[in-house]
């Protein structure tokens, strides 16, 4: 296991970086930074309205 | 009537909170039992403890209570790899195996890890949203019937900051702030960019701030961090470094502010304390900003605060000083740890609803949660070593321990429950002459073998706070900092020139020990009803001195998890200066002593905080 591991976060993972994360991190920036990094000087407020239905209520796992 | 067991883990301070039909029966963080600090690992002593406690088994609850929402947390990570591609390969690297392996099915891991137990059958799991989590430990437990809640913390799945209204027995969601725009990192990156330790460092920056002066604050708020009058704000992250690694800053950080960071254990310059005293300026800024939004927006009277950047006493006495509200309560373990009272209170609420409020207390018990040893316990413990005591009444122990302290001795003082939360309010406490000028050398240098810049707390008598400090409400679980009445303050000719740690060096009031330079104190306060035992000491001191106040501090030295156990507590007893030692309705005297050799260098052992 410990071997699958280290080839898998040796080998596999970087490929599947350069392949999918890259491609799909750089096309979703293009339509919409995922992390609204940049301030935004002329905004008035950055707050996020959570109503109840987004909000509370525990998850069965 | 439902009853379950809330675990925090994983990221730091795990711990393990037991309530039954919405009283907290116990809640320990997992640090003190494992004496590893801030221990992050699945919290199985405490919750063993707190089923002993109960005296109860996994059976009998019916719900396991997990304080964040693994699946929400794992879509965040991989949002944030897809932010940062092409720069995060590293990251990924990292994180992603353990991701995949467990850690988005942390509430099956958390079963598995309580089935290990072998404490009975694991009742279902529920996960809650780490804010949640929080503001449920801010509220619901509060002496309020109704209030604003406000959480303010590093990060949790996706929220950062957000704001609540508690009602009743529930909290109802208003508005929050997203990842990575976080009060919590920005101050993380200050302490790390400073010198200390991400996580549990914020402290020193915060006790380093009033040696300097706010002159970074306008570049913070320029370049940093963009602050909308209604506190809401937004970082600019190319001045981080978070979101792609393991440090907090990188090289934009270091042009802004003249250099590299300082290395861990270096001198302090004046870089530094003008750093922490920037940054703790725009902390309370916002803080006091986003409690105005929560006045507006709620329409409450009273204000609730939990996570990791409500620790912040001195944002937190901003809030009471400016009487943004009439009163504030803060959940004493206000980090990631009271995310399990948090999660255990949604799980097991009382089916009559919430009853404390209309008695006017809250439901923290003095944050006495954790382990008890009784008099009899102590006594094999005492016996087993052949360790020198005097046996004493609980009224002679008060009386011959304020004596003690009066004469300038320190004591170590373990007694009663341990407390919940990252503070000893009297239970495992250090005690001191807070009229000793020299008190706070002493203890930071001899005792706990810490920086010496570092302030103490004082603990006074609530009938007497007044007279003392301003502040104006109870302080039970010294979270609130408070400034120094004219009438107790003293300065000292060639003081107000006086820079740096220079200022260190001046009387400042009549209770130096415990005055920062700022003549600020981070206050708690004792109610006769709330600590009967705390109470009559600082009572018996009274009477001996005229002074209703003492040095409280932790009972612990720099790096390590407050003493848990007596043989925690004559461990740290007998490797530091502590004169005497009151070990429930013992006292013991360090002369007395045989003595102490260990293999090794027990400071060594230790990590630096």
């Amino acid at each position: 296991m410990p071997t699958l591991r280290r080839l898998a976060a040796g080998l596999l993972l970087p490929v599947l970086y350069v392949l999918v994360v890259v491609p799909v991190g750089l096309v979703t920036r293009l339509v919409r930074d995922p992390l609204r990094r940049r301030p935004d000087r002329a905004a008035t407020s950055y707050w996020i309205t959570t109503g109840p239905a987004e909000g509370p209520g525990g998850r069965h796992s | 009537m439902t009853s379950a067991l809330g675990i925090s883990a994983f990221y730091h301070d795990s711990a393990a909170a037991l309530v039954d039909d919405g009283t907290i029966v116990a809640a320990a963080q997992e640090e003190r039992f494992s004496r590893r600090r801030h221990d992050p690992a699945f919290p199985a002593l405490a919750a063993a403890y707190c089923l002993t406690e109960a005296g109860t088994k996994l059976d009998d609850l019916d719900r396991v209570a997990y304080y964040e929402d693994p699946r929400r947390k794992f879509h965040r990570v991989l949002w944030t790899q897809l932010g940062t591609a092409p720069r995060g390969l590293s990251t990924f690297r990292r994180v992603l195996p353990e991701w995949l392996a467990w850690k988005r099915r942390a509430a099956a891991t958390v079963s598995d890890r309580l089935r290990d137990l072998d404490l009975g059958a694991v009742p279902p799991v529920v996960c809650y949203r780490h804010h949640e989590s929080h503001a449920a430990s801010a509220f619901l437990p509060s002496p309020y019937a109704s209030a604003a809640v406000l959480c303010v913390d590093g990060v949790g799945e996706w929220t950062t900051t957000s704001l609540w209204r508690g009602r009743e027995d529930r909290v109802e969601p208003l508005a929050e702030l997203r990842f990575p725009h976080s009060l919590g990192l920005l101050y993380s990156a200050f302490t790390y960019f400073c010198g200390f330790k991400v996580d549990s460092g914020e402290y020193k920056l915060m006790g380093l701030a009033p040696y300097g002066t706010p002159r970074y604050a306008p570049l913070i708020r320029e370049r940093l961090v963009d602050v909308k009058p209604d506190g809401s704000f937004r970082l600019d992250t190319r001045y981080f470094a978070f979101l792609l690694g393991r440090v907090m800053t990188g090289r934009a950080f270091e042009e802004l502010f003249g250099g590299p960071r300082r290395e861990p254990e270096a001198p302090l310059t004046e870089r530094e304390f003008d750093l922490a005293a920037s940054v703790q300026l725009v902390t309370e800024e916002i803080m006091l900003r986003l409690a105005r939004t929560a006045r507006e927006r709620t329409g409450e009277s009273r204000l609730c605060l939990a996570g990791g950047v409500a620790l912040n006493c001195v944002a937190n006495g901003r809030i009471v000083e400016e009487g943004v509200f009439d009163e504030v309560w803060v959940q004493p373990a206000a980090g990631d740890a009271g995310g399990a009272l948090g999660a255990a209170l949604l799980a097991a609420p009382a089916a009559g609803g919430r009853t404390h409020p209309a008695r006017g207390r809250d439901a923290m018990r003095g944050a006495r949660l954790g382990p008890a040893f009784d008099d009899d316990a102590i006594q094999r413990y005492l016996d087993d070593n052949d360790l020198p005591h005097t046996r004493l009444d609980p009224g002679e122990l008060s009386r011959r321990v304020a004596a003690e302290l009066a004469e300038g001795r320190v004591v170590g003082w373990f007694q009663d429950r341990m407390e919940f939360g990252p503070r000893a309010l009297g239970c495992r406490s250090i005690l001191g002459d807070p009229r000793d000028p020299a008190m706070q050398s002493v203890m930071n240098q001899k005792i706990k073998f810490r920086e010496s810049f570092r302030p103490f707390a004082p603990v006074v008598l609530a009938e007497d706070a007044e007279e003392y400090f301003r502040l104006g409400q109870p302080s039970p679980y010294m979270l609130l900092v408070a400034r120094l009445t004219d009438a107790q303050r003293r300065t000292a000719p060639g003081q107000e020139e006086a820079r740096g740690l220079d200022r260190l060096r001046a009387t400042r009031s009549t209770i130096p020990a415990v005055t920062h330079v700022d003549h600020s104190a981070r206050l708690q306060t004792v109610d006769r009803a709330d600590h009967p035992v705390l109470h009559r000491l600082l009572a018996d001191f009274k009477a001996l001195t005229g002074c209703p106040v003492l040095v409280n501090t932790s009972f612990n030295v720099r790096g390590e998890p407050i003493v848990a156990t007596p043989e925690d507590a004559y461990r740290c007893f007998m490797r530091t200066r502590i004169d005497s030692l009151a070990l429930g309705g013992f006292l013991l005297h360090k002369a007395d002593q045989p003595e102490w050799t260990e293999s090794g260098d027990w400071r060594e052992e230790i990590p630096l905080d």
